[in-house]
This record gives C-alpha cells, sequence and structure tokens, in this order.
C-alpha cells in the first residue's frame, strides 16, 4: 500500500453548536499551516457549513457535495485555495440537505480519499451533536477533539457527545463482538438492567465474559480524547476544562487530555462580524497565542514562552 | 484497574506525603466538584451518588488530616509515606501537646476532632519537602507557647491557609468575632462565656491544644476587663 503523506486528521466535534467548532477548526487550520506545515480542513458540518466563513474566504464553488454525489472523481477536485498558501478547504457550503443522507459506502469512500490528499495534516470541521455520519467521522481521526464553553447545556451536551462516541467506538470493534449486547444496554440511559455508567458495563462483563475483558480494557487505554473549552471569561471557567476533564477520566475510565481554554475575545467577534479570521486579523490577540499553544501542545512541539 | 475504588490519596489527587495545605486544597476542591450546582458534575451523577461521594469525600479528609487515622490506614491500605508519622517512640507516648506546627497543622489542619484525644508524640522537625524554616520555627514556638494571644493564633492560622471566612465557616462563628479575638478587641466581644467557646472553638479549628488556649487566652481576657 502506498505511504500516505497525511500525518494526523484531527476532527472537532461537540455535543451542542454554537461552541465555536468552525472557530477552533480553522484556527487550529492556520496554526498549523504557519508552521509550514500543509494543511486541509474539510467541513463536515453537513447542511450547515460554514467553516468558509471562519477562515475568511468566499463561499467556495467546489463543495464537498460535489464528491458525494459522484460530480467530482476524486476529493482533490473539491479543494478551494485560502489566503495562506499552505491552508486549502474542502467547503460544504450550499450542498443541499440531501447530502447529509449519504450512503455508508460513500462516507467510507470519503474517508479513505481523506487519507490520500496531499496534505500533512487534515482537520475535520464536524456538526454538532450525535448523528451517525458524525459519529463515525469523529471517530475514524486520530486526534480527537470535543469542544465546550462554560454553559450547562453545553456541558451536557459534551457529556452526551462523549458517551456517544465512547460506545460507538467500542462497538465499531469486533473483538467486542460477545459484549455488544452490553454496551447496547449501556448505552441507553434508561436501560432497566441497571447498567447506568460505563462503570456498571466494566464490572457486567467482568463477571460474566471475564474473557473479553482484557480487550475492552484495552480499548479504553487507546481511547483517547482532548477537550478544548471555548470562551472562557473569568478563572472559574478555566479551571472547569480541569474539573470535566476528571469526571470524563472517572466516569468512563479512559485517557482525557484537557488541551486548554480560549479565553472569550470580543476580537473574534468583531472578525466574525465582518466575515474574517480572527488569528489572521490579530495574530497577538490572547485567541491566537492560547491556540497556537494548543496546537504546538497537539504536534508534540515546545510551547512558546508567553 | 479500571473504575476500582480510589483509596482516599487518589480521591484527592495527592500524594501521601502531601502537606496538610495541599490536601486541606485538594479537599475543598474534591467537595466543590460535587455540590449540586457544579456545572461539571451536575448531570453526570443523581442527587444519591453525588451524596454518597461527599461522604466518602468528608470520611476521607477526616482521615488523612489526623496523622492517628491517617498512620492507621496507610498502614491497612499498605501504602508507605516517605516519613511515618508519630509512632513508635514508647517513651514519649501520652504526650498530647502539639509536637510541632507541621505535625499539628501540616498533616491535622482543619481537622475538628477534639485535639487532646490523640497522642502526639514530639518529633525532630519533619523533612517534608514543604516545610520550611518558616513552618519549623512556628512549630518549635507552637510547643512552648504559653500565652496564646489572638496575634499569635492568626499567624497559624494564616500559615494554615486558611481564611478568616473559611475559619468562620468551620467554626460556625461570625467573621467580626473571629477578626476581635485575633485583634483582643475585647469591647466587641460577647459576654465572657461566649468568648471563651469561641477561643476554643478557634483552636480546635486550628488544631490547636483548645483546653490550654482558652485558658491562657481568657486569663488574659479577665485580667484587661478587669483593669478597664
Amino acid at each position: 500500500m502506498k505511504a500516505t503523506r497525511v500525518k494526523q486528521v484531527w476532527a472537532v466535534g461537540s455535543g451542542k453548536g454554537g461552541v465555536g467548532k468552525s472557530l477552533i477548526s480553522s484556527t487550529l487550520a492556520i496554526n498549523l499551516s504557519k508552521l509550514g506545515l500543509k494543511v486541509t480542513a474539510i467541513d463536515l458540518d453537513l447542511g450547515g457549513a460554514n467553516l468558509h466563513t471562519a477562515l475568511g474566504i468566499p463561499i467556495p464553488e467546489k463543495t464537498l457535495g460535489d464528491f458525494l454525489q459522484s460530480r467530482s472523481s476524486h476529493l482533490s477536485e473539491c479543494l478551494t485555495a485560502t489566503p495562506l498558501y499552505n491552508l486549502e478547504i474542502i467547503s460544504g457550503a450550499q450542498d443541499p440537505l440531501f447530502v447529509t443522507q449519504t450512503t455508508k459506502e460513500k462516507k467510507l469512500e470519503l474517508l479513505n480519499s481523506i487519507r490520500s490528499l496531499d496534505s500533512d495534516y487534515v482537520i475535520l470541521d464536524l456538526g454538532a451533536g450525535t448523528h451517525s455520519s458524525t459519529v463515525q467521522f469523529f471517530l475514524a481521526a486520530d486526534v480527537k477533539i470535543v469542544a465546550f464553553i462554560p454553559e450547562p447545556s453545553s456541558i451536557e451536551g459534551a457529556y452526551r457527545f462523549i458517551k456517544a462516541i465512547y460506545y460507538q467506538n467500542l462497538l465499531y470493534s469486533p473483538e467486542l463482538s460477545p459484549i455488544h449486547e452490553i454496551l447496547r444496554v449501556g448505552m441507553n440511559p434508561k436501560n432497566s438492567a441497571k447498567l447506568k455508567t460505563p462503570a456498571d458495563v466494566y464490572h457486567e462483563v467482568s463477571t460474566h465474559h471475564p474473557q473479553t475483558l482484557p480487550k475492552l480494557v484495552e480499548q479504553l487505554r487507546q481511547f483517547h480524547i482532548h477537550l478544548i473549552l471555548n470562551q472562557t471569561r473569568t478563572q472559574n471557567d478555566t479551571e472547569l476544562g480541569d474539573a470535566v476533564k476528571n469526571v470524563c477520566k472517572k466516569y468512563f475510565g479512559i485517557p482525557v487530555n484537557y488541551l486548554g481554554a480560549l479565553d472569550y475575545d470580543p476580537l473574534v467577534w468583531q472578525a466574525v462580524r465582518r466575515k474574517k479570521s480572527a488569528v489572521i486579523e490579530y495574530p497577538s490577540s490572547r485567541l491566537a497565542l492560547n491556540s497556537e499553544q494548543i496546537t504546538r501542545n497537539l504536534i508534540g512541539l515546545k510551547p512558546h514562552a508567553i | 484497574m479500571l473504575f476500582e475504588e480510589p483509596n482516599y490519596y487518589e480521591l484527592f489527587e495527592v500524594e501521601p506525603n502531601a502537606s496538610p495545605k495541599q490536601l486541606h486544597e485538594a479537599y475543598i476542591k474534591a467537595k466543590s466538584l460535587f455540590e449540586q450546582e457544579n456545572l461539571a458534575t451536575y448531570s453526570m451523577y443523581s442527587d444519591e451518588e453525588r451524596k454518597n461521594i461527599l461522604n466518602k469525600i468528608e470520611e476521607a479528609y477526616q482521615t488523612l488530616s489526623n496523622p492517628t487515622k491517617k498512620s492507621l490506614y496507610d498502614d491497612q491500605h499498605n501504602i508507605k509515606t516517605p516519613r511515618p508519622l508519630a509512632q513508635n517512640h514508647p517513651s514519649q507516648k501520652n504526650h498530647r501537646i502539639p509536637a510541632t506546627l507541621i505535625e499539628t497543622t501540616k498533616q491535622a489542619r482543619t481537622q475538628t476532632h477534639e485535639y487532646s484525644q490523640i497522642e502526639y508524640i514530639p518529633t525532630p522537625p519533619p523533612s517534608f519537602k514543604n516545610s520550611s524554616k518558616h513552618d519549623r520555627d512556628l512549630a518549635e514556638r507552637i510547643t512552648n507557647e504559653t500565652k496564646w494571644t489572638g496575634e499569635f493564633l492568626k499567624e497559624i492560622r494564616l500559615c494554615m491557609g486558611i481564611s478568616t471566612e473559611e475559619l468562620a465557616q468551620k467554626t460556625k462563628l461570625k467573621k467580626t468575632y473571629i477578626d476581635a479575638i485575633e485583634a483582643e478587641d475585647f469591647a466587641n466581644l460577647p459576654a465572657a462565656v461566649y468568648v471563651r467557646g469561641f477561643v476554643s472553638q478557634i483552636a480546635k479549628a486550628l488544631s490547636l491544644p483548645s483546653e490550654k488556649v482558652t485558658l491562657a487566652y481568657f486569663d488574659r481576657y479577665k485580667q484587661k476587663l478587669g483593669k478597664s
């Protein structure tokens, strides 16, 4: 098999809309490209695409819909240039809503094509919520980032999202087929089997399927998610990220990394209003600096001293 | 192992040799995480689960902040603390005066139990990473203290990293009374019988020998009131 250029695919998801996924995706993409890496950002918010706006470019002509509806034979035909030399995007703008009904095969083809793009990093900007396509795309990524803001509904949404990807990830594993039924029961919060938490599911497996337990443990150990808290305003908000991380680690028994907080910044709002990218417009803003640290951290570079 | 009941140290995410200040901070942090209104937990845990966790946190803190209980817990759970706590000093058993500040505060910082019920063994200033020279000096002064002035009580409180508000919460005393006791502003304190109780409460909250503190403080109080 031909070695692909793509080093890593990053996905940004959330349980609820309006938490800044497009801002975060575009910011990470811009930061990577500024580090000299070739980046493709893909808007997978099928039916609600707005990544192009966050990157400050007009509505692109070629879109993901062209690929999904087989008007383009290869994904690379759907690329649109951005003002940044190293950064291209594949937009989902103006695609009719029925693209969300894409077949499973087409989605798999899309995921394979993503890996064959001529890029170092691919960033997937996903739609909010736990739609099966969203979960599938998210789980296909190497770096899984869950975004949320310090608001009750957003945090509830983040937990709901993590729960969905957590169980779906286990259900994708053929090795765990003996316990799929238990997992499906555990997924349903109102199940009558008293499997309320991942810990309950774990104990159920250890009692009734001890031979599958090591595989479950291995899957959980490898399931690594990252958190980004957006729009923080106070010190308490910032600490919330750590608290959510700890709750996730304990509740789900998986490695969770809190990447950091992006402070609320009126400059972002101003830039969004002008359809510009805040990190390009204001390279020394807190958003630009914070997000750069997060990006460097993710690719294993030492952080800059601030 | 996954999903195992954490031990008390894991619960607070501290090392077995954490200083009382670190332990106290971790305790406050853990407790606030499971309060009803906490954004990070309210949607993940039922009221009953939350209550159980809070009970465990309380139990853990009562144990780890009490050197005797901590030492027993460590033994039972095979936890090795770099520096063994007060034990194996037969000659010095039944010593009821706080040996060093570090003994009383670094491990028992905000415990509320009756101090005098516990046996403390004087030990040389411990070699905790966080024990500064100032701490050790203060420890010595506590051992030798006889006057127990308000100023000294304040100094101990500050050294333990406890704010007046926190102390007020622990002792259920008004903040103004704590200020007045620390400032020895007797005119702003209520009747003598209350003052005795207040001082005793504060001493207990600071893990000091409450009887000694109260007696010494109250003597001065009576003298000053008598003069005025």
